[in-house]
């Protein structure tokens, strides 16, 4: 089975509609989303409104969340006073925007979806704030896939797609408890974490959004990259009274935003 | 030079005091006492305990202390810390359990609880009550190593000692190693060899235990680990 | 000696002086001058910071500036924007040496007063920045959030607000410091300059801080309301100092 995977939309829906074409051409047979489906972007409704009539199956992201419990995300989850304020305005306005059904389904996303081996979730199995980096550590990367009891962990949040393939590790642990010691080996299989990247909001130094293709039986993937017409979701930016620096960023692949600097900062709330 | 680890007093002033006098006996030249939490408990003389901890005879040294899980309950109760509920504090030791730590605690404590870290991270040593992620998480010789390893790597730690669990061991992981490869979007492959150094998990056990007291002596400076059993 | 120093934006007028100056055994007997610029001391601040021997003055009558020509040694920095008619007059009656930076290739207007010609190795096309426009805005006073900092200077260089040929500045940051940033047409320059002015650690910095921005096309409101967004307050500004006198007396105490 095909199945496409992607992650943070941000209410971009030229960039999901192009996405969507080229899934269609590539034949998969399902479609997983990890989240962040609104914030910064000038289409939250039509973005929700697609990903429910084509019954995509999705978990909830950090702007999903904060839609629906309130703007509670710790300073720490803004690199800075200008990320702050841009943030709570992208808030405020996305905040008035939703429409209450709409508001309702985002609050309803599960944190983590499986699919046999697979495990979909946004951020990290721990917080859907965690960033997961193609540099973190190795244990920690492959706690990261234990802790979602997978063999492929597919997550999102970066917004700069990557497969990184964690080969069978070792380890050998010696416990001295009471008078006795004792030693055992233990080792891991194969795991795999496949950042989808980013449809709406991409961070790559391009405009273009990304995604993931996967093949179950053959376990090969493609990291897509799709052109799209961003001109047009900057010219709504500005049209729908969002600040023009969200299109000049977009523009660029720069993001809407800056990421947090402490990548393994996970906000405690 | 040695330093002095427990936890798990919850209270009781005599088990304290015995733990003490075997430290102090012992005539090794101790740098540091740490307690790693639950200082207090239910029905014990909290209030006693943290007044011996803080003002020990003039040749004793001050202990430094770090949140437990009972503090952090106390914490929660009095809606200083986390979600609204107590949760974990009513599944285990139910509704009166919330009741005692909201009512039959003083507000000086509260306010000493509150100035407690969440850890120590001294020289290549982390210590805390729970682990690099909670107070509440428990790290046991049962836990799987792969989890273990990763709360060392969180925090770039040699030594973790470690209270939650309220059991004396001394788990050493060696020799682990995880080969991976990452492809970007542009193509390209990166491989990384991680080497795991050796890591050493200590639980510190529990002054308050149910067959007597347990406690932990760590020389920092030749990396000797003393697990000290009192029946 | 009095040494007028013309160019182009850009061309490294004050680079230029600050060379001179650091070869100079006697700062004390050095006068720095750029004339309307009193307002908006920018060149004139980083030099201070640099030599704080040297003497700045904000305006001087000519026969002042020649009484001081006697001993010393004055550079006269002559913004490009002054009307040359007035500006040769006035350099004519101050008799003073006339040194032009050009870029190569560039033919510039003042090249037909110059007493020496110094050619910065690098070809510059000014037109597509015609008609140029400068923006400047005063912080003087106010303490900047540097990673906003720093978001606002790839955006500001990067296009977003207008099409930029030069950026100077001299910002306060919540370390406590007084910082110097740059940029020419098209080299992005992320780095800031730590000026040498003693840590700010009580109240608001009194030192001169301001950005003046060179270029076509300016979206001058939204700059200034960008840079509004990440000025401290009174109360952040005093927090962060209190951080930084802990950690000091911890320093000292360690």
């Amino acid at each position: 089975m095909k199945i496409a995977v992607l992650s943070c939309i941000h209410a971009n829906l030229p960039a999901l509609e192009a996405v969507l074409r080229d899934i269609e051409k590539n034949h998969c047979d399902a479609i997983y989303s990890l989240g962040d489906l609104v914030g910064y972007g000038p289409h939250p409704n039509e973005v929700v409104n697609k990903i429910r009539e084509l019954q995509i199956p999705s978990t909830q992201g950090c702007w999903d969340e904060d839609i629906v419990e309130g703007l509670n995300a710790c300073e720490c989850s803004y690199p800075s006073l200008l990320a702050e304020k841009r943030g709570r305005m992208a808030h405020e306005w996305t905040n008035q925007q939703i429409t209450p059904e709409n508001r309702e389904f985002l609050a309803k996303l599960p944190l983590m979806l499986h699919l046999d081996n697979l495990c979909f979730t946004h951020g990290s199995p721990h917080s859907n704030h965690e960033y997961i980096l193609p540099e973190m550590d190795a244990f920690c990367a492959l706690e990261r896939v234990l802790a979602a009891s997978a063999d492929v962990l597919f997550c999102g949040h970066t917004h700069i797609p990557y497969v990184r393939t964690l080969n069978p590790g070792q380890l050998s642990v010696k416990l001295k408890k009471g008078n006795g010691v004792t030693e055992r080996q233990f080792s891991s299989s194969v795991k795999r974490i496949i950042n989808v990247g980013s449809v709406g909001e991409p961070r790559h130094g391009r405009p273009n959004a990304t995604y993931v293709i996967y093949d179950q039986d053959t376990e090969r993937v493609w990291i897509r990259e799709v052109e799209y017409d961003y001109e047009k979701t900057c010219r709504d930016i500005i049209e729908r009274g969002l600040p023009s620096i969200f299109a000049w960023r977009l523009s660029r692949g720069l993001e809407f935003a800056e990421k947090a600097p402490d990548a393994s900062h996970v906000c405690q709330r | 030079m040695w330093w002095v680890i427990m936890a798990g007093i919850e209270g009781n002033l005599a088990a304290l005091e015995r733990v003490l006098r075997d430290v102090y006996k012992q005539k090794l030249p101790v740098e540091e006492i740490y307690i790693l939490g639950d200082v207090i408990g239910i029905g014990g003389d909290n209030e006693g305990v943290v007044e011996r901890i803080c003002n020990p005879p003039a040749t004793e040294l001050i202990p430094h202390v770090c949140r437990g899980w009972w503090e952090e309950q106390v914490l929660t109760v009095h809606g200083l810390y986390g979600s609204v509920a107590p949760i974990e504090l009513i599944e285990q030791f139910g509704p009166q359990a919330s009741r005692q730590l909201g009512e039959g605690v003083s507000e000086k404590l509260v306010w000493w609880i509150q100035s407690l870290h969440f850890g120590f991270l001294e020289f290549d040593c982390l210590l805390v009550h729970g682990s690099s992620v909670s107070v509440s998480e428990c790290l046991s010789p049962e836990t799987s190593p792969w989890v273990i390893l990763d709360r060392f790597q969180r925090v770039g730690a040699r030594y973790l000692f470690s209270a939650r669990s309220h059991s004396l061991f001394h788990c050493i992981i060696e020799e682990g190693m995880v080969e991976s490869q990452v492809e970007t979007v542009e193509g390209r492959r990166i491989n990384q060899v991680k080497q795991a150094e050796t890591k050493h998990l200590i639980g510190v056990g529990r002054v308050n235990g149910k067959d007597g007291s347990s406690y932990v002596l760590y020389n920092p400076y030749t990396g000797e680990i003393r697990l000290r059993r009192m029946d | 000696m009095i040494i007028a120093v013309l160019g182009n934006y850009g061309v490294g007028k004050t680079h230029w002086i600050r060379r001179e100056i650091a070869q100079l055994p006697d700062k004390n007997a050095v006068v720095y001058l750029s004339p309307k610029t009193d307002k908006f001391p920018l060149d004139a601040t980083i030099l201070k910071s640099e030599f704080p021997d040297i003497s700045i003055q904000q305006t001087a009558s000519i026969e002042k500036l020649k009484d001081a020509g006697q001993n010393t040694t004055v550079y006269l920095e002559i913004p490009p924007y002054l009307e040359w008619k007035s500006v040769e007059e006035v350099l004519q009656k101050l008799q003073s040496k006339k040194v032009v930076l050009q870029y190569k290739g560039e033919e510039s207007p003042w090249i037909a007063a110059a007493d020496e010609v110094i050619v910065f190795d690098r070809e510059f096309n000014l037109d597509p920045f015609d008609p140029l426009e400068i923006h400047r805005g005063l912080l003087t006073g106010e303490v900047l959030d540097y990673p906003s900092l720093e978001t606002f200077w790839q955006e500001l260089t990067g296009g977003a607000y207008g099409e930029i040929l030069r950026v100077k500045g001299i910002f306060n940051v919540f370390t406590g410091e007084c910082i110097y940033g740059e940029y020419l047409y098209p080299d992005f320059n992320p780095d800031f300059l730590s000026l040498n002015f003693p840590l700010c650690l009580q109240g608001r910095p009194t030192n001169f801080s301001g950005i003046e921005i060179i270029g076509k096309n300016l979206d001058k409101q939204t700059i200034a309301d960008t840079l509004s967004e990440f000025c401290l307050s009174d109360e952040a500004i005093a927090y962060y100092q209190q951080q930084i006198r802990d950690n000091s007396q911890q320093e000292e105490e360690g």
